[in-house]
């Protein structure tokens, strides 16, 4: 039983490795690649076991995802970014590659409302992230792509409807001059800070990162799992409705694109805990709560993103106001208008069509995965994703 | 003649063709369908980021003497004292939780190498035992629970019955299996827990077992649980054997590279056939029963689990649920009309369509994850005093080893989804070799 930098492989499968590894070395070799690729192999796993005699699960032909992988990528979009359907991982922590396809719904936060094209044809939307990181050049090269999305996108929200005024996230209801932006979600739920209620009214005022020093007076401390968000700088899609965006971190110290800060947090907790229901929070009030920006000494490396479970999510985001001051990014951290997204941490990712329940994946209490609302197809609507906008008083309940 | 030739010639292919169409529907898929749903379900198995590093960061941290009392025991690890045990108290959530009168180690008995008592297993608890006088809990109204559980070892689960988000009617609140209890012997090693591995890491795990087997409602009672269940974590993960399989929790211990590199340094292997055994094993199960000294299997996400959604560790479809040995009922009972059922599941598959599963046999880890590619699929369990731990597979349908071994070298095994990328074909010594490897573990 070879073992192969800790990927177990059987006798079987070190066969077909062997026949993917001559299929990838021949395609590079022609390139001239093989000394900068060869590294990528070592993990491929799971992917030689089933395939159809070229190593990859898509078959053989041009618009393979897998091959794709294993040459230097392409910044528009190709039939490899048609054909990919779920995540693609090669190498180790140190080095390695990811490839992954972005579908509408897939990954938002709650209460972010999902983009919809006026003429309600979501078909065509789709977008690709390609991740490549080494930690010897000290890189994180990121490729973003997509398709099918308006050039001026414009978005108008209906207060109480798909839109809800929030002290703790203050995001704009419309967007007038849109445009795009990459984040990217560590998805882990282990990180944890305290969110402090006061005492009397039992509405929230805040977290540890507004309250550096220590907890406020007359509150009730609660921990809650916090995310942490990266993002892009914004960029916009060409006349032909194209994304096509790459930018480049450090490996060491993972930042927002341009440097400016580490990144911000964000989570989705009660603002008032009357309307928590102990220990259950898909039952619970759950609203959006951010953080400001972090400074850029806070930062983590790329390893602790990839062991803390990644997700992507392209968001519409404001582009008539300008923050010097913040680098490119903007006081509200995000918008809350998702485009195309992905859980590239879980098996399989989430497919097209479906929608990565947040609350069901940190309780485990159910499929994390339900259909998008409407679906992706022709007639697809707007919606806004898990919201928990209101509970019942539980505080008021007799037990 | 000619003319009947040329029937025949038709008829005996259609024949052939309906019947295949016919078999290959009830599972799931048609002869149409089938490359495509291989090939998706080898664009699932290759999106997953494995390793299969010797670490476990799914450890639970607590007390262990406290965890020991809640799971049932007392100090000595043998005799059963529920004085201190979970499964009742009164949560501010669900008002007065109270229990059928079991505990953990009701069902994990410390003499039956923490598993039930042999069926039929009335015979043999004592009279008025509560596992057979109160299973209303664990049954909720099925009245083929009793007698399921009495003569088979199985008990009822709803896998997803604890979320408030989907309606009471969504078949995935009323998806149901019949499962095995787990011994917790080396359940330290296991990446994904439970019998199709759903449970991410052991508090996740207790949790879920607590809430099955305490009371015959949806509600949960987090608040009365959650305090007790890092403890009893931390005990169960304290149940090792060998015990020197201990030093692969620790890489700093001074014997931990040592039990990485021989697969079978604790495994006493003496005699000629135990040894030819051991070659077997090593050329026909590590493909699965990797992990070394311990054979579960070491393929995981590559962080803390709670960093991922399910599943984290390695599941594998080897067709043991669909074959169904024991003719298990998987229609829900409707109390209202006393009728069964069929249940209905929406099963998405990789391409983002979905597809509409009758129910027939148990569907392993799709219940829980709602993936097609995940039908029928469950987790390898350890292997450590495996003679004395059966019956064997999810659902008790093998009876000793020589019928797992069996099972492992028939056409049922090797047609199954991953018995075609594990193919196992033993002659007759082989077989006995590997049952004698396999009696020594």
């Amino acid at each position: 039983m070879p073992n192969v930098e800790g990927v177990t492989m059987t006798r079987r499968s070190a066969k077909q490795h062997l026949l993917w590894l001559k299929t990838a070395l021949g395609i590079l070799g022609v390139l001239g690649l093989v000394g900068c690729q060869a590294r990528g192999q070592e993990k491929v796993g799971l992917a030689a076991q089933a395939d159809d005699g070229c190593g990859s699960p898509y078959g053989c032909g041009s618009s393979d995802p897998v091959q794709a992988l294993n040459v230097p990528p392409h910044a528009t979009w190709d039939a490899a970014d048609d054909a990919i359907l779920a995540p693609i991982w090669i190498g180790n922590d140190s080095q390695g590659s990811l490839y992954a396809p972005l579908w509408r719904g897939a990954f938002p936060g709650l209460e972010d409302y999902i983009y919809t094209p006026a003429n309600g044809d979501c078909r065509g939307i789709k977008g690709t992230v390609r991740v490549d990181w080494d930690s010897t050049a000290n890189t994180v090269n990121i490729l973003l792509k997509a398709h099918n999305l308006p050039v001026h996108p414009v978005v108008q929200r209906t207060e109480g409807v798909d839109w809800f005024p929030n002290t703790f996230h203050n995001a704009p209801k419309d967007i007038a001059v849109g445009a795009y932006r990459l984040w990217i979600i560590q998805a882990s739920v282990t990180h944890k800070t305290n969110f402090y209620y006061d005492k009397n009214t039992l509405l929230l005022q805040g977290s540890d990162f507004d309250f550096p020093s220590g907890a406020p007076a007359n509150t009730i401390p609660v921990p809650f799992p916090i995310f942490k968000l990266n993002n892009s700088q914004v960029f916009q899609a060409d006349a032909q409705g194209r994304l096509s965006h790459q930018f480049t971190l450090p490996y060491n110290q993972v930042t927002t694109e341009g440097g400016t800060f580490s990144s911000a947090f964000a989570t989705f907790v009660p603002h008032d805990l009357c309307q928590a229901a102990p220990l259950q929070p898909e039952i619970s009030q759950l609203r959006p709560y951010v953080t400001q920006w972090q400074p850029p000494n806070l930062a983590t490396n790329w390893q602790t993103f990839l062991q803390e479970g990644i997700g992507f999510d392209i968001q519409i985001d404001d582009n008539s106001i300008q923050h010097p001051e913040l680098g490119g990014n903007l006081p509200y951290v995000y918008s809350g208008i998702s485009v195309a997204g992905n859980v590239v941490g879980m098996k399989g990712g989430v497919p097209n069509g479906q929608e990565m329940s947040i609350v069901q994946a940190f309780r485990n209490s159910g499929p994390p995965i339900f259909p998008v609302q409407g679906g992706n197809g022709l007639g697809c609507t707007p919606y806004l994703a898990e919201p928990h906008v209101t509970a019942p008083l539980y505080c008021q309940m007799a037990h | 003649m000619i003319k009947n030739l040329k029937i025949s010639h038709l008829v005996v292919p259609l024949l052939i063709i309906l019947t295949a169409g016919v078999t290959a529907h009830a599972d799931g898929e048609t002869d149409d369908q089938s490359l495509t749903n291989r090939q998706l379900r080898a664009v699932y198995d290759s999106s997953v980021r494995y390793t299969d590093a010797i670490t476990f960061p799914q450890t639970a941290v607590g007390n262990v003497a406290l965890g020991r009392a809640k799971f049932g025991l007392a100090a000595d690890d043998v005799t059963i004292d529920t004085s201190q045990a979970l499964f009742q108290g009164t949560s501010v959530e669900a008002g007065l939780v109270v229990s059928n009168g079991t505990a953990c180690s009701s069902c994990h008995r410390p003499q039956f190498n923490f598993l039930l008592p042999p069926t039929p297993i009335s015979q043999n608890l004592p009279p008025g035992d509560p596992l057979i006088t109160n299973r209303v809990a664990e049954n909720g109204d099925d009245p083929l629970g009793p007698g399921i559980f009495d003569t088979l070892g199985l008990v009822g689960q709803r896998v997803n019955r604890f979320n408030p988000i989907r309606p009471e009617t969504d078949p995935y609140r009323q998806i149901f299996s019949w499962r095995k209890t787990q011994t917790i012997i080396n359940m330290a090693f296991g990446y994904g827990l439970l019998t199709d591995g759903r449970g991410r890491e052991p508090i996740e795990q207790s949790r879920g077992a607590t809430f099955t087997h305490t009371q015959n409602t949806d509600k949960r009672f987090d608040d009365l649980v959650n305090p007790s269940l890092p403890h009893i974590a931390a005990y169960m993960q304290t149940e090792i054997r060998p015990p020197e399989l201990a030093a692969l929790l620790n890489p700093s211990d001074p014997n931990y590279a040592n039990l990485v590199a021989n697969p079978y340094a604790t495994v006493n292997a003496t005699t000629k056939l135990q040894k030819k055994g051991q070659a077997v094993f090593d050329a026909s199960c590590t493909g699965c029963h990797n992990m070394p000294n311990v054979f579960t299997n070491r393929d995981h996400l590559n962080g803390p689990p709670l960093n991922f959604p399910l599943l984290y560790g390695h599941t594998f479809d080897i067709g043991v649920a669909q074959k169904n040995k024991h003719q298990l009922e998987f229609r829900r009972y409707d109390v209202a009309t006393g009728t069964r059922i069929p249940i209905v599941l929406p099963l998405v598959k990789e391409d983002g369509s979905t597809v509409n599963l009758t129910v027939v046999d148990d569907i392993g880890a799709a219940a829980a994850t709602g993936r097609f590619e995940d039908l029928h699929r469950f987790k390898v369990p350890q292997l450590r005093v495996i003679s004395q731990l059966g019956p064997y597979f999810h659902d008790n349908s093998a009876a000793t080893l020589d019928e797992v071994v069996d099972y492992f070298n028939s056409d049922d095994y090797n047609n199954s989804k991953d018995g075609k990328l594990y193919p196992i074909h033993l002659n007759k010594q082989e077989r006995k070799a590997l049952l004698a490897f396999l009696n020594v573990l």
